[in-house]
Formats: structure tokens, sequence, C-alpha cells
């Protein structure tokens, strides 16, 4: 019978297709002298980011310089990447170059997903002397490096000069200082600072100068390995006590916590804040901002400093997060290719030429600058970085990341004034037993 | 008379009135969010900054176009079709054989394995993604096509042989009776008299299942993490870190996704109430 | 037909379907109750350790209970707005009314897109900023009303319960529109004859034979809020400052993001444990008199 006929055709088509799906796609179709290669990065394009334009050129530059490499580039937002990452290190599929940072490194290290650089680090010296002193150690253990630093960043306060100069004050050096420039702002109907507080992460770039103002770094690292070291103490209290006070006064903005850091980047550029605590990551941003006119009133300073606090008062947060690394799991060939491609993104020219885009600092050492093409305000964050007295990493970038993930979701808890500034500490101390010390 | 009349007329009609009042509100609640969102996907983004109620003004078709490209909407389009489809035919291949089975045979433990596959309606996605994750790991079937259909079609099963069993029951036996006596075999019983039969009902079920799957999330969140197997779902929620700001175009990108669905629904609405009614009625 | 076939055809069709079933949905749950007396990041070693996880999941967890709070705050507060507002719209639609097909196909359209579209237009829509919902507050003058819906913990949960209604009031109104119809116009007529009113019908015999829809809605309504997760993942990722976490959201959480397998599976087997319990009592409770027939 002609539909039975049918049926049958229909259950074989389904069986066909069901086996076609066994084969793994996962396998990247290379041609037959080609090697594929995928690169999971955190860089979608973005025209409004004169770094990001310059790093696609560089793809499409060693696309063609290596015509036996099929580069495929799959970018996604920070968020997104954060989730899968987590996923793919997990089911250990991961595409060949993926960007990996310290605190994922620190649960995933054994696992073996991550490939060894050291021998290849040791076979090319200077491509190892071309990183900055300290950089190869951020996803290093046991003396072996697992990573390749790309992005170094620098946190600290961005602020509009025109703004400040608008309501006749200066960048405020001490803490009480700041108190009063806020205080100003609201009145004058400006939002002393943005942050996209619905990332959780960027609420902890304040948190953190705020607790180190008052502790110090050293206390919070070794508060990090030593259990008996712990985080409830007078200092962290005072830090979120100064915390929920800017909170109170008005010195957020108002959609802050349900705005990105993407909305709070907008509203810095629209000239609608007057500060931003953030990294040097987004100074290609900023300077390009309003067709390069925002580039002009943007100026850059250390967070101010807590005069009676036991931290280093003009420590600045500088440091190596974002890494290339290499999937394990990947052939002879692709790892052979991956390290050409990480080799050709990671070095002075690469790092000189991200620089010179407004890209800020990156782990290898600069030579040769245009000095046209370097902002005043790159300068000045150049500047900062080489002439404080004591430069630390950023909080988050060696703890736990459930450790990490407390520590933001605290400082959204503190900004909606959802809790006292002892039980934010209380909480603190908790989340530090629980996700660092105990893991 | 004629008084009394019309009388009852303003009554019947009065009586209505808040009927379609009430009606017209609701139906306002699901339409007005949806022309917002076609609205706002045309205009630009600083218009859309200022201007949330407004007509577009420039018409941006652009927004659609750069939706379009940028999160690769071809390749989602080809693995959701793929995969629903194949899903589909999978369940309803495997779920008819043990339908008919379980409509047509009495032996001893029908009732129980019945009663067995409808557990699997109440239990939730999440009590077993954890271990699938772990075993597709394990025989490195993540992030293929099989990881994902193989779990689609156990989990549509429990429906599949609800509803098909109870619509199988429903056939007369004597075609089944006559077919036999001819000398028909088991197998070629179930193809040329149930599933000819069956047809209204595989396609009520093969609608919903590929619509359910079609919109599925967790699992394929979970399993499928390279970009060329992303899903329609998938590539909008990652398509929401990256347009951030750019709210007009990500709007654009919903309603480019909306589209396929909203056809299929139109098209094929009756089958699709039958379906996702199917319960409501005893017996 | 009950001639039984030999045994081997018989197996032969069921063992498929079998199969897959008892290994993909049924097996895990087995694995499933396994992983949970462990701590185990993913990979690596596995360290047992008994009852601790369920132990700390009951009494030293803030966030569980925020999601045990969560998840029953939404079952409640849908059952409680979706089940009247989807009968009366059902039973307005059985009335005499025009357009009654082109009505239900609107109302059922935000239950067919996905969720995640239903999130991204939601979020846009409460967008505190650029969205309509507090444009037209103001406009109409009532700025103390807008608020950052989505970033605001006190009414973020709320909100996203609204969503959630909003995408499914057409598709419950169906199931009981459905079961509507299949009661015989005679029993209304005999009804009204013998002198009921409108609200007598209702109550003595549309309800009473609706039984079976009513309680299809209740259980999907409330197995529906264990599994919620498309929703609060799309739209707040559980935040902020978990205010809109649910017991499936937190599970993944926990999971995915925290590497804490032997947690989360202790989390999921609640769900589930929850699920079918609350299914089976769901099964018993008698809405009305079930020998009601016609």
């Amino acid at each position: 019978m002609m539909k039975g006929k049918r049926f049958s055709a229909m259950a074989l088509a389904g069986v066909m297709a069901v086996s076609a799906s066994f084969c793994s796609a996962a396998e990247v179709k290379a041609d037959d002298e080609k090697v594929g290669i995928r690169f999971y990065n955190i860089w979608p394009k973005n025209e409004e980011d004169p770094q990001v334009v310059e790093q696609y050129k560089m793809y499409e530059e060693f696309q063609a310089e290596n015509p036996d490499i099929e580069l495929e580039n799959i970018a996604d937002a920070h968020e997104a990447w954060a989730t899968k990452i987590k996923t793919m290190m997990a089911a250990n599929d991961l595409p060949e170059i993926f960007i990996s940072q310290p605190s994922d490194f620190a649960v995933y290290a054994d696992s073996g997903v991550y490939y060894d650089f050291t021998d290849d680090l040791e076979a090319d010296p200077e491509w190892r002397d071309s990183f900055v002193s300290g950089s190869l150690d951020i996803l290093a253990k046991d003396g072996r490096v697992y990573g390749i630093p790309h992005t170094g960043y620098v946190e600290g306060v961005y602020y509009n000069q025109e703004l400040f100069d608008q309501c006749g004050l200066t960048y405020p050096e001490t803490y009480d200082d700041l108190v009063e420039c806020v205080k100003v702002f609201v009145e004058n109907d400006i939002v002393p600072f943005a942050v996209g507080a619905k990332d959780g992460w960027p609420v902890s770039m304040y948190t953190q100068y705020l607790m180190d103002r008052e502790a110090g770094y050293d206390y919070f690292a070794k508060a990090c390995e030593d259990e008996s070291t712990t985080m409830d103490t007078p200092e962290y209290i005072r830090a979120f006590e100064k915390f929920m006070e800017l909170a109170e006064l008005g010195a957020f903005s108002e959609g802050a916590s349900g705005a990105s850091q993407q909305d709070s980047i907008s509203l810095f550029t629209q000239g609608k804040a007057a500060m931003m605590v953030d990294g040097d990551w987004d100074m290609g941003t900023f300077l390009q901002a309003d067709n390069g006119e925002f580039g002009k009133k943007v100026r850059f300073a250390n967070f101010p400093s807590i005069p009676d606090g036991k931290g280093v008062q003009d420590a600045l947060c500088v440091g190596f997060g974002k890494s290339f690394c290499i999937s394990n799991s990947a052939s002879d060939e692709q790892k052979e290719a991956a390290l050409r491609f990480i080799k050709y993104m990671n070095c002075t020219e690469a790092s000189t030429r991200l620089l010179e885009e407004g890209g800020g600092q990156h782990a290898n050492k600069i030579a040769d600058v245009n000095e046209d093409k370097v902002s005043e305000l790159l300068n000045c964050v150049t500047e900062y970085a080489g002439s404080t007295s004591q430069t630390w990493a950023a909080y988050g970038e060696f703890i736990t990341p459930g450790f990490y993930d407390e520590m933001n979701k605290i400082g959204q808890k503190m900004l909606l004034n959802a809790i006292s500034a002892e039980d934010a500490v209380k909480e603190l101390e908790k989340a530090r037993l629980e996700f660092q010390i105990n893991q | 008379m004629r008084w009394k009349k019309m009388m009852k007329k303003r009554k019947y009609s009065s009586k209505y009135i808040k009927h379609y009042i009430f009606l017209g509100i609701s139906i306002s609640m699901v339409i007005l969010p949806f022309l917002w969102v076609l609205i706002s996907s045309l205009k630009t983004k600083s218009q859309f900054m200022v201007d949330p109620y407004g007509l577009p003004d420039p018409v941006m078709y652009e927004n659609y176009a750069d939706a379009f490209q940028s999160i690769n909407m071809p390749n989602l389009f080809k693995n959701s079709i793929f995969i629903s489809l194949t899903s589909v035919l999978g369940a309803l291949l495997v779920a008819s054989a043990a339908a008919f089975v379980l409509a047509r045979c009495s032996f001893k433990i029908n009732k129980w394995i019945y009663s067995f596959f409808l557990i699997g309606m109440m239990i939730p996605l999440n009590a077993a993604i954890i271990p699938l994750f772990i075993t597709l790991k394990n025989v490195k079937l993540t992030n293929t096509y099989a990881g994902i259909i193989i779990p689609y079609i156990a989990f549509q099963i429990p429906m599949g042989i609800f509803l098909l069993t109870n619509y199988i029951k429903t056939i007369p036996n004597e075609l089944e009776e006559a077919a036999i006596i001819d000398g028909c075999s088991v197998v070629q019983l179930f193809i040329k008299v149930i599933v000819p039969l069956s047809k209204p009902i595989f396609a009520t079920f093969s609608i919903i299942t590929f619509m359910s799957l079609w919109n599925e999330f967790l699992f394929a969140l979970v399993f499928l993490t390279g970009e060329e197997f992303q899903t329609v779902p998938l590539g909008l929620a990652s398509f929401r870190g990256q347009y951030d700001t750019n709210t007009t175009v990500m709007l654009a990108g919903t309603v480019i996704a909306m589209i396929p669905t909203l056809i299929i629904y139109v098209l094929l609405r009756d089958n699709i109430v039958k379906g996702m009614t199917a319960g409501a009625v005893k017996g | 037909m009950n001639q039984v076939k030999n045994k081997k055809s018989i197996l032969l069709f069921l063992i498929p379907a079998l199969a897959l079933y008892g290994c993909v949905q049924i097996g895990p749950l087995f694995q499933s109750l396994y992983y949970s007396f462990f701590s185990w990041k993913g990979f690596g070693e596995m360290k047992p350790v008994g009852l601790q996880n369920y132990i700390k999941l009951f009494t030293d967890d803030d966030i569980m209970r925020i999601a045990f709070k969560n998840t029953f705050l939404f079952a409640g507060i849908s059952l409680l707005i979706l089940l009247p507002f989807a009968f009366m719209l059902a039973v307005t639609l059985t009335t005499k009314i025009r357009f009654s097909k082109t009505i239900s196909t609107i109302l059922y359209m935000p239950g067919v897109i996905s969720t995640v579209v239903v999130s991204l237009m939601w979020c846009a829509i409460l967008n505190a900023e650029s969205g309509p919902v507090n444009a037209v507050l103001r406009t109409m003058g009532l700025d103390f009303l807008a608020r950052v819906w989505l970033g605001d913990p006190k009414v973020s949960m709320y909100v996203v319960i609204f969503v959630n209604v909003w995408q499914w009031a057409g598709y419950h109104m169906l199931i009981f529109y459905t079961s509507l119809q299949s009661i015989p116009g005679e029993l209304y007529e005999a009804a009204s004859i013998d002198g009921s009113d409108g609200f007598k019908t209702l109550r003595y015999i549309t309800i009473p034979l609706m039984y079976n829809s009513i309680k299809m809605n209740a259980t999907l309504i409330i197995i529906g809020s264990f599994k919620c997760f498309d929703i609060v993942y799309n739209m707040t990722m559980g935040g902020p400052a978990d205010s809109t976490q649910m017991l499936a959201t937190y599970m993944y959480h926990n999971t995915f993001r925290r590497f804490n397998y032997g947690y989360g599976s202790a989390i999921s087997m609640v769900i589930f444990l929850l699920s079918i319990t609350v299914s089976a009592i769901l099964q018993k409770v008698k809405f009305g008199d079930e020998s009601v027939s016609y």
C-alpha cells in the first residue's frame, strides 16, 4: 500500500538523519591542506571600540600570512562567555583556542584541559622575554605555564573634566573630598558614579578599592590563603560603611542595579555621569565616543585615599587577566597552528598596535610606539601605573569564582541598601570560608 | 409587544458589551507589547532612547539586516530545523510503536507499563540534566546533534504514548481483524493499517512536539556549547549580551525569531490547540 | 482486538521506547541520587559526604530558602491569578459573541513563541529608562510608581511572575475553553428551565463538569513553577541579589557556575521529589464530584 511505503520511507529517513547526527561535527571541517582552528573569545565585533576593530584586522592579516590555517573566530559577550566556558571546561569540550582567566584556572588547573606552554616558551626566549615580568605567572602552576596572558588592566577612576569644571570642583584627593564632590554633583543633577550593578562585577571594582584603602592588599591576600585570618574586621566594616554612605548620598546612578556595564559606559560617555571606576579596556571606547569629543574631556586618576586607612594609599589596581589558552584535546597540527596564532597576537608588535588604538596595557612589552597615536589619557594611565608605590591584581581575578560571585552579590545588596555594613562583612567572611578556603 | 422586544434587544447587546470590553482589554494586553516591539525595532538607537512610543523616523530596515547577520540567523535556523525535525521523526517512530502495542495487546503488565511511561510527564527536566550531561560528556556526545536529539526524543515519549495510545484505542477493530485474516504479520499490520489511520494524531503530536522542541532552552544551553550548533533560542540569548545597548537591533532579532513560529501557528492552529489541550476533556 | 501477539513482536515494539525512556529519563534520576551524596567538581575526585548536601540545603543555605519561597510564591500567585482569569476568559468566549476563534488565537499567541523571545521583549519593555512602562507612568503623572522593575529586589520576582502569566494565560484559557465546549448545550437549557440563574449554573453544573481541566491547569502551573528556568535565566539570571532565584535556576547555578555537582544533584533530587509528591496529591484531590457525567 502506498501509505505504508510512505511511512517506511519516513522511518528510513529518520534513521538516516539520526545516524548522520552521530557524526561529531565538533571537528572543524578542514580542507585537505588546511588546519582548522576555532578561536573562542570575548571580543564580538564592535565598531565603537577601536581596539576591537584593530584586533579583527589582525585576525585577517594572520589568516593572509598563514594560508595553511583556517581560523574561525567565535565571539561572545563577557557574560555569555563566562557561562559557556565553564560548561565547556566541565565537558572537556573546548575549542582549540579559548580565553581563560585566573579564577577559572584555579578550579580547572588540574583537570588536564589546559595545554602546557612552558616548553614553547623555553624554546623561544625572545618571545618569553617580551612579556612584562610577572605576567606569565597568572595562569601558572608549579612552574609550568598554562595560559599566555593577553589583556592587562589598570582599574581606576575615569572622570569627566568638563563636568568637574562646570561644578567648580577638582578631582578629590581623599575620601572626604570625594563625599563633598558627590554632594555637589547630586545637587546639580549629575550622576556622580556610573556603575553597571546588574552584571555584579562592576560593583566590586568599587568595593575592592575601599577595602584596600582601609585594610591593605596584603591582608586580603593573606585572608584568601589562611583560614584563621578573618575578614570580619573593623577595617572592612568601615570600608563597607563608606560604600553605603556613598550609595545613600545618591552617588550611584538611579537605575544602577538594573544597568549593565554597557549601560553605565553609555551613561558616562553621554556626559550624564561624572565618574566611573573602570578598567583601561574601555579606554578606546571613551576616546572614540561622541566622535572623539568625549576623549578630550576624560581624565584618569587613582582612587581617593583614606588617610587613616591601613592600606597603601596610592596603590593602584593593575594586573593581567584574560589569557589565551589551548585545549589539550586538540590535534598536534591544531596545537601548532594555535601556537602560531597566539604568538602573533601576543608579542611586542601586537601589543604596541593595540596600545596605539587605545587598547591600554597588554602583557607584552611595547616598543617603537607611534607617539602621535598615543592619547593623553593613555600616558596618564601609564604614568600612574609606573609611579605608584604598590600595585595589586584585581581581587576578583585570583579568588575562586564562588567567592567572587558572593562578593559581587554583597556589593549589589549594599548598593540597594538591602543589608547593613556589619552583616555584609559577616556574609563576606562566611563566603570566604565556604568558597575560598574550603575549595 | 414591540416595547418588550426592544427591551429584550437592548438587554442582549448590553449584556455582551461587558464581554467585549473584557476581551478587548485582554487582547490589547497581548497585542500592545508585540506592537511596541515591532515599532521600536525600526527606530534608530538615538530615537529609541528618547521617544518610547512615537513612530520610527527614519525607518531603519537596516536593523533587521544587522540582526540577521550578526547572530548568524541562517545557521541558527538550520540547526533548529534539523534538530526539531529529526527529534519529531524519532519520537513519532518510537512512541507510535509502543502505543500500538499498549493499545492493542492485553498482556499482564500492560497497565503498569503505560503508567510507567506516564510518570515521565511529571518529571521535570531539571532532575535529569546533571547526570545526562556527565554521561554525554563521557561518551563524547556533548555538542553534537545526536547528543541533543536523543534526550529530546526520550523526553517526548511520555506525551506521545499518552496521545497515541488513547487514539489508537478508538480505531475500530474490524480493519485489523480483516487484515489478520488476510495473513498480515504484526509489523505489516502496524504499517499498513494503524499508521495510515493515525495520521491525524501523528500530525497533532508532530506539530506540538516540533514547536516545543524549537523553543526548548535548558537542554540546548547545557548540551550545545559550540557556535556551529546553536539553536534559535540559544542564539537569541547570547545576542542579548552583545546588543545590550542596541536594543532596537535586538528587538529586530526577536521579531525575526518569532516569525516562523507564528506562521506555523497560524497555519496549523487547530492541530496545535487540539494537541495542547488533550486531557482537558475526560475520555 | 485483544489477541495476544507473540511475545517477540510485543518486545520489538516496546523496547525502543522503554530503552530510550528508561535510560534518558528514569536512569538519570538514580544517578542524580548517587551524585548527591558526594562533593564533586564535575571532574576529578568525588568526595563522599553522606547526607551533608541535604542537611546544608535545608538548614544552612539562605539562598535555598529564597528559592523555595520564590518557587511557591510563583506557583501560588500564578494559581490565584491564572485560574480565575483564564476561566473567565473561557466562559466569556463560549457566550454568543463573534470572533471567538480569532480572539482565542490571539490570546494563545504568547504561548507559542519561545520564552527567550518573551524574556527579551519584556526586558526591553520594562527597561527603567527607555521602556514604555515607565514612560507611560511618568506621562500620567504617576512618577512614584515608576521603578527599576528588574533591578529592584522587592518587585523583581513579581515582575517575573507577571511575565509568566502574560505568556501562558491564553494556554490555560484554551484548556478551559476546550473543556467548556464539550458540555452539551441541553444541560444549560434544562438548568434554565429549572429556574437556575447564571451563578447557580456555574456552581453546580459547569465547574463540576470541568473537573478534569481544572486539575490539568493546576497541575501544569504547579509543575511549571518547579521547572521554571528560561524566564528567570534570560530576564534576571536569578538576581538582583538572588531575589528571583528559583529552585531550577539555583540548581543550574550551583552546578554549572559554581562547579558544585554534588550539591546541585541534591537540589535536583529535592525538585524531583517535590514534583512527584505534588502531582500525586493533585491526582487524588477532588475538585468536584468525579462521578458526575452526562
